[in-house]
């Protein structure tokens, strides 16, 4: 027993995967009680975690530099397929998905993964810290598909894309000055992109500031979300006993809104426990960095 | 970078505990609020009884078709595959969705009064339809249909322009509210005390469980005057004649009988009618809809004659024993045109009795010439004909009794003599409906004890003052010379018993001594100038034929009006008319009687 822990502890950062093991029995919980008690969802979001595993001990065999060569096959194939969504693309008012017959997944997925492995080859080909040159070619790769993805519409995803792509810079060593100047500039054009975001992107964008505008129509998933953690109070309702989502005041609970079912069961306690299993996660995978 | 993380983690944290700690309390209660709904419950409308304790107006439950506008994607899509599938017309659901009140959140009624058959083939398909759904309901029905219509009236859907006057949160869930007649009248004591519930609901308003109850206070059951035995006779008697009959117990004011005729099922009304049923009613040519007893106003012709004759006596105009020439027709000068009496070869000498009896317009031609106008108002006044009798039922005519003043007011002309003339015998302008010539005999039967004609029965408690039921003894009719009283009634009672009576043919059974009037009122005065038969003149301008009378003569228990409109003569249509139901009244109080001696 003791030998195959230490056997572990050789091969695997065992904090980290405590962390991730937390985590993953917090959400399979959470998950049973939002979706009505229902073991089908339950045993297939496990599967998925099974399969996540799997590919997360798969791809961590491979050797950083097999990373590097499978970054930009990746990232082209994920251009195309962006571009061939466009064009021959599934979905209700947006076209997001590609339809395989048995699965349908979006493209921009696989841009959230492949952009930043692309910018780390760049940034880590060059000398540290980037130079303008590079710094240019990284902005054209992050933002050829952030641009395609926004055009989906998927502001959300795009920015996510986006982030993915800039935080790459940013551990990259850029210097502090190069921030300040384009922080400085992204605030000029917040209101010039007011005009060219959607009405319906305008509308989340000033729900999320004052629900209260209009609490049966935009605002309603964000108050009744409040409600929802905000009556968990310290210790919380109870699993499978928070009001809100077990009578279906809280919509899409089981996806966006699960945090807001986790807070009213739970309460501010099981917030905390949460909250450190994600520190744990975080810390332990930044520390290489400091 | 970790001090980034830090900052973030602390923000959530904070902002947790804000939501979570600090304003627990509140959200707890929204959360609360959220699932507790507050519903009403719509109390049972209180019944109505006949005065022999027969159910007149009861409550049915029915199912209801209902929407909830708001839980619907595509109304006009959803409403259509209904109409498809449950054969409805999808014009009409449309309709009274749009006509019916409340909220997009709420129950909206699209088809009430579902068969059972389309209660069953909804269920089959109700997964077809979110948001639409069958409830239950309490719905009205008046078992006695026709013959009730006029005195029940009838209760429908609350239009929105009614919202306003009404008591909102006691009207919260009630979906039927008294459109005319008792229905309406008694609108706040038949409908109740609205109560709730506080139930426990999904997002889907699904109740859940139920936290709180507070029963509601079921409305009064009522008990009527009327008679439906005898208000049955009546509508029989009337059968296929345009008229009506009032009868009212003089000792009180109840009123026994009170029929219209033709009638409507009133059911009709209760759960919608269609615009089909609707036109039909409104444009028969005889207008069942319309309430002869209580809006028909008719010229009351010689029924009037005692109530003048009376007038006359007490304000000394003529004494009753001094005889009038009736040569057939009558001049207010030598060589002014003549006003006729209905008998062209004229009555002869003629006393007050006699011109009872046997109706001589002449008489009261010259009494009229010599009473004036102002007089004769005067004294039909005092017996209620002019003004409304203040029946507790919505939309009473009150007649009208000429004079000098309302003529010059209301047609800015100046007063002609002849014009008295014509008043003398209830003609020209002057106008009653058959619940005032009811109320008007009442008062002569009573020998002067007016009791307000009502049509409910002294209630166990006095929650009838709440509504303003007028009193009983609303006038008195005091005569300076008794003998006044069974001088009139004498004469009569000669109208039938006499030898030369106008309703000789129309005594009671048993004995009974009837005191009655007849009166044939003019409507055109074709047969007169052409001298046609009465067969020869057209329905329409026909005269009205009409009757009033008291049972016994002696302690009267029964006063009733007749008015059949076009009849022609009173005697040989009003009268019979009028003994029918006056025999059907003494027919079951000897029963009683009997079965008592037993």
């Amino acid at each position: 027993m003791i030998t195959l822990l230490s056997i572990l502890n050789r091969r695997v950062d065992l904090p980290l995967a405590g962390g991730l093991a937390v985590l993953c029995v917090l959400g399979l919980v959470v998950l049973f009680s939002a979706s009505g008690e229902s073991t089908g969802v339950f045993i297939s979001q496990a599967i998925r975690i099974g399969i996540g595993i799997f590919v997360m001990l798969s791809i961590a065999q491979l050797p950083p530099s097999a990373l590097l060569r499978i970054g930009p096959i990746l990232y082209v194939s994920g251009i195309l397929l962006l571009i061939t969504v466009a064009f021959w693309g599934d979905g209700q008012g947006a076209r997001r998905w590609i339809d395989l017959g048995y699965i349908r997944f979006q493209p921009s997925e696989i841009l959230k993964l492949a952009v930043p492995i692309v910018i780390a080859a760049i940034v880590s080909n060059r000398s540290l810290p980037p130079s303008a040159r590079g710094l240019l070619l990284c902005v054209l790769v992050i933002f050829v598909p952030v641009i395609l993805i926004y055009l989906q519409p998927d502001l959300g995803t795009a920015i996510l894309v986006a982030l993915s792509g800039l935080i790459i810079i940013f551990l990259g060593g850029i210097s502090w000055r190069i921030i300040r100047y384009s922080s400085f500039l992204l605030c000029c054009f917040a209101p010039v992109a007011w005009y060219f975001i959607r009405d319906y992107q305008k509308q989340r964008i000033l729900t999320l500031f004052a629900p209260e505008r209009d609490p049966l129509g935009a605002g309603y998933h964000i108050i009744q979300s409040k409600i929802a953690i905000g009556s968990g109070g310290t210790y919380g309702k109870g699993w499978l006993n928070g009001t809100q989502s077990h009578l279906e005041f809280l919509p899409e609970r089981a996806t966006d809104f699960i945090f807001a079912v986790y807070c009213e069961e739970f309460g501010f306690v099981g917030v905390l426990v949460l909250f450190m299993a994600y520190a744990l996660v975080v810390i332990r995978s930044i520390s290489h960095f400091i | 970078m970790c001090v980034m993380f830090v900052l973030v983690a602390l923000g959530l944290v904070v902002r947790l505990f804000y939501l979570q700690i600090q304003n627990n309390e509140h959200f707890s209660t929204r959360s609360l609020e959220n699932r507790i709904k507050i519903e009403p419950l719509v109390p049972a409308r209180g019944l109505i009884f006949s005065r022999n304790g027969m159910l007149i107006a009861g409550n049915s439950t029915s199912l209801s078709l209902v929407a909830i506008p708001e839980k619907i994607d595509d109304m006009k899509a959803s409403l259509a595959r209904l109409g498809e599938k449950l054969g409805f017309d999808q014009g009409q659901l449309e309709q009274s969705l749009i006509s019916s009140k409340g909220k997009s959140f709420e129950k909206h009624v699209l088809k009430a009064n579902l068969t059972e058959k389309e209660a069953a083939i909804f269920a089959a398909n109700r997964f077809q339809f979110p948001g639409v759904s069958v409830i239950p309901n309490s719905s009205r029905y008046y078992p006695l249909g026709e013959e009730m219509a006029h005195v029940l009236g009838y209760v429908g859907r609350i239009r929105s322009e009614e919202l306003k006057d009404l008591d909102e949160a006691n009207y919260r869930g009630t979906r039927l509210i008294g459109k005319t007649g008792i229905e309406r009248s008694l609108e706040p004591l038949l409908h109740g005390t609205s109560g709730y519930q506080r139930v426990e609901v999904n997002a889907e308003g699904r109740v859940i469980r139920v936290v709180e109850r507070r029963a509601s206070i079921p409305g009064e059951n009522i008990q009527l005057t009327i008679d439906a035995d005898l208000q049955r006779e009546a509508f029989k008697a009337l059968s296929d004649k345009v008229g009506a009959i009032v009868a009212i117990d003089p000792n009180n004011g109840e009123i026994l009988v009170a029929m219209s005729n033709p009638s409507f099922d009133p059911n009709l009304f209760v759960n919608g009618i269609t615009q089909k049923q609707y036109d039909a009613l409104i444009y028969s040519k005889d207008r069942g809809l319309f309430n002869r007893f209580l809006r028909g106003q008719y010229p009351p012709g010689s029924t009037i004659k005692p109530i003048v004759a009376l007038g006359a006596l007490e304000a000394g105009i003529k004494r009753h024993d001094v005889n009038v020439f009736c040569p057939g027709f009558f001049r207010l000068t030598e060589d002014g045109r003549p006003y006729r009496c209905w008998a062209k070869e004229g009555h002869g000498n003629v006393n007050m009795t006699a011109s009872i009896v046997r109706s001589c317009d002449v008489y009261y031609y010259s009494l009229a010439k010599k009473f004036g106008i102002q007089g004769l108002h005067d004294s039909l006044t005092l017996f209620g004909l002019g003004e409304k009798t203040g029946v507790n039922l919505p939309g009473e005519k009150a007649g009208l009794v000429p004079s000098v003043d309302w003529k010059r007011e209301k047609l800015g002309k100046s007063w002609y003599k002849g014009e008295t003339l014509i008043s003398g015998i209830g003609q020209g302008f002057m106008l009653a409906t058959p619940m005032q010539l009811a109320y008007a005999t009442s008062i002569l039967a009573s020998k002067g004890d007016a009791k307000t004609p009502h049509l409910f029965r002294a209630p166990k408690h006095n929650f009838l003052n709440e509504i303003n039921l007028p009193q009983s003894d609303s006038a008195t009719v005091v005569l300076k010379n008794q003998n006044n009283w069974d001088l009139v009634r004498e004469a009569m009672v000669q109208v039938v018993h006499g030898r030369s009576g106008t309703a000789r043919s129309s005594k009671l059974a048993n004995g009974i001594i009837f005191a009655g009037k007849t009166g044939t009122a003019q409507v055109s005065s074709v047969d007169r100038e052409l001298e046609l038969q009465p067969d020869e003149i057209p329905v329409h301008l026909r005269d009205h034929s009409l009757f009033v009378g008291y049972a016994p003569a002696e302690n009267p228990a029964i006063a009733i009006a007749v008015v059949i409109e076009n009849g022609g003569s009173g005697s040989r249509v009003a009268a019979p008319i009028a003994k029918r139901v006056v025999d059907k009244f003494f027919a079951g109080k000897s029963k009683i009687l009997t079965s008592r001696n037993k």
